[in-house]
């Protein structure tokens, strides 16, 4: 089948092949542009893998951007570090947010870099306790427990993150001593990951780093709980069936459920009976 | 730019234009999983069928799988099925699905699962049979399962095979026991209801953040080489993604009694107000696992040996793959089919 873009994409990479031509920023641009076309036009490619082409073209081109940092001969090896985790940790944040479900909240399970420290300032905080404060009446009882939670949940990745920054940390001096320079770059980034994921599965073992975690997603639970009362709250005021309401009846139909069971299960067991006596 | 980008670029453009000529050729998967007849259905629970083909007269063989992730990934394409690879060697085989919980079904626990459910399986496919037991295999948390189940009705079990089953939840480098350990799960369940199995496939990705995040995704374009190759990973994705909430109450009873208390262990896992007293088991155990499953430590499979009556016959196979590999993997599926074969063969 005749696909322009895929021919295109040949005929680029056929050209720097043959001409043994360095990628120069023209060249660079055209793959670019080659690379956003395949994430915006994926279905001309593909109708029925689609979504797998734009991912490939998504992902190449950051490994272009993690493989040119840490290639930069212009730069010295901690800068290089540096920018190393400064782009595998946007990727990383990238790949989250992209993913279906809870990409946000669970991030910081994933976070590899240090700069997330400042997620949540005293600054931020400040501003919470002080909006907080401002919610004085017993009507806003509810909507200042979500305040609340909405901070100890913040606390708590502080505290998850500055875990993974220990982590990250030791992970890297890691890898600065075990670095062979004669690696290739892909080579050079699976022995990151592969000594970044056993310094996080050795940090597990201690009790601050299961406390940390579990911080986090009980203050997340918490947070959601807290919302829920929230709309309990709205719900019922604005006449609707509230969550409280559907729990309740979820609860019921169980109980429902149960005893049709245990009828279903007698009736089984007679006829199971009957059965191996006939 | 020096010459080593080029070459480290050229490279893996090149296998990027070979990933998408492949793709661009693919025709859609088609869904050939578990199409089989269904013998049982209990709420959403299914019991499917596969019909031996001879006449060698051999027990049944059901298959528990676990409640997290879907029961496909043993029938996965024509070519990768345990299930029928298996049952093509002379045995009717059942197979547990036990379909996808929604909110009604938060109230669902662990005496619903294995003291209702496995038990009227268990019944189900005895009365079907001439014969007044049958073979168990678990696999994964089905392995928890059938552990149980064989402790608390060792009559009705002939033989047990057990796979990438954790047992111990103490035992070092059990990163989700240790996650699991202090985080409140009731919480989490009165927050959702259900545990949301894209929650639950975080949590597994955070296992191993960088190797099951970000790198796999740097190296999808080595994944898809071939239609064949490119086929399995698409599969294999599809199945990740395919995961189906955790009832409510049984993750909070699973989380709470099995991990948080070690319960096969120390003797407080129950069902039914029945303890699990893994010495009661009286069915000889093939225990397989992965060397290198990063989510249930071998040591925890291989705690069995030691927590069973020494007098029942135990014996392991271990093999150098991951937590599905070990049982999918084209290197490790001939071993597993010949292992279980061969024990449910012999005559102890």
């Amino acid at each position: 089948m005749n696909h322009p873009l895929l021919d295109q994409f040949n005929q680029w990479l056929m050209q720097i092949d043959q001409a043994e031509s360095v990628i120069d920023a023209t060249r660079l641009n055209e793959w670019n542009h080659l690379m956003d076309q395949f994430q915006t036009h994926p279905e001309q490619l593909s109708s029925n893998h689609a979504q797998w082409i734009k991912t490939l073209a998504q992902n190449s081109k950051a490994m272009m951007g993690v493989v040119e940092t840490i290639q930069d001969q212009a730069t010295d090896s901690s800068e290089q570090l540096i920018k190393l985790r400064e782009a595998l940790h946007q990727f990383n944040v990238q790949l989250l947010m992209q993913q279906a479900g809870l990409p946000q909240q669970l991030a910081p399970l994933m976070f590899t870099h240090t700069k997330l420290s400042s997620l949540f300032s005293q600054e931020q905080k400040a501003k919470f306790e002080q909006f907080k404060s401002s919610l004085n009446a017993p009507q806003f009882e509810t909507l200042n427990q979500l305040t609340e939670s909405l901070i100890q949940w913040q606390q708590a990745g502080q505290i998850l993150t500055e875990e993974m920054n220990q982590i990250a940390e030791l992970a890297t001096q890691t890898w600065q001593d075990q670095l062979d320079e004669s690696l290739s770059a892909k080579d050079q980034i699976e022995l990151w990951g592969k000594i970044y994921d056993n310094t996080y599965q050795a940090r597990f073992q201690e009790p601050s780093m299961q406390l940390a975690q579990s911080g986090w997603l009980n203050g997340w639970a918490n947070l959601k709980l807290s919302w829920k009362q929230l709309l309990n709250q709205l719900t019922e005021q604005a006449g609707l069936p509230s969550p409280e309401q559907i729990d309740t009846l979820i609860e019921q139909l169980d109980q429902q459920r149960r005893r049709i069971r245990q009828l279903e299960k007698r009736l089984s067991a007679l006829e199971s009976g009957e059965s191996r006596n006939g | 730019m020096a010459s080593r980008i080029n070459k480290t670029m050229l490279d893996s453009q090149k296998e990027l234009a070979k990933a998408m000529a492949v793709l661009s050729e693919l025709p859609p998967l088609e869904d050939s999983a578990l199409k089989t007849e269904t013998v049982l259905t209990i709420d959403k629970m299914r019991l499917l069928y596969f019909k031996k083909s001879g006449r060698r007269k051999q027990l049944p063989l059901v298959i528990c799988y676990a409640l997290v992730n879907r029961p496909t990934i043993l029938d996965l394409s024509s070519t990768r099925s345990l299930v029928r690879e298996l049952q093509a060697k002379g045995r009717d085989i059942y197979l547990i699905d036990w379909g996808y919980p929604d909110l009604c079904d938060r109230h669902l626990g662990l005496d619903d699962y294995i003291g209702d459910y496995l038990d009227s399986v268990i019944q189900s496919v005895i009365d079907r049979s001439s014969f007044d037991q049958l073979d168990l295999m678990g696999i994964c948390q089905g392995g928890v399962f059938s552990l149980a189940y064989a402790s608390l009705h060792p009559e009705r079990i002939r033989k047990l095979v057990t796979v990438v089953t954790p047992v111990d939840t103490d035992v070092e480098g059990f990163t989700l026991s240790e996650m699991v350990r202090e985080t409140d799960i009731e919480q989490l369940v009165d927050a959702y209801g259900n545990l949301p199995g894209a929650f639950l496939n975080q949590i597994y990705a955070a296992l191993k953040p960088l190797q099951l995040g970000v790198l796999k995704e740097m190296e999808l374009g080595r994944s898809i080489k071939d239609p064949a190759s490119a086929e399995l990973f698409l599969r294999m994705e599809q199945w990740i993604n395919d995961s189906p909430d955790l009832a409510g109450r049984a993750a909070v009873e699973f989380a709470e009694t099995f991990f948080k208390g070690n319960g096969l262990i120390q003797g407080s896992f129950a069902v039914e107000s029945k303890t699990v007293n893994l010495t009661a088991i009286r069915s000889p155990i093939l225990n397989i696992f992965g060397s290198n499953d990063h989510l249930v430590p071998p040591a925890s499979s291989q705690a069995l040996k030691s927590a069973i009556d020494p007098k029942t016959p135990y014996e392991e196979l271990a093999l150098p793959a991951g937590h599905i590999g070990a049982f999918i993997s084209d290197r490790c599926r001939s071993k597993v089919i010949e292992a279980i074969d061969n024990h449910l063969n012999a005559r102890n």
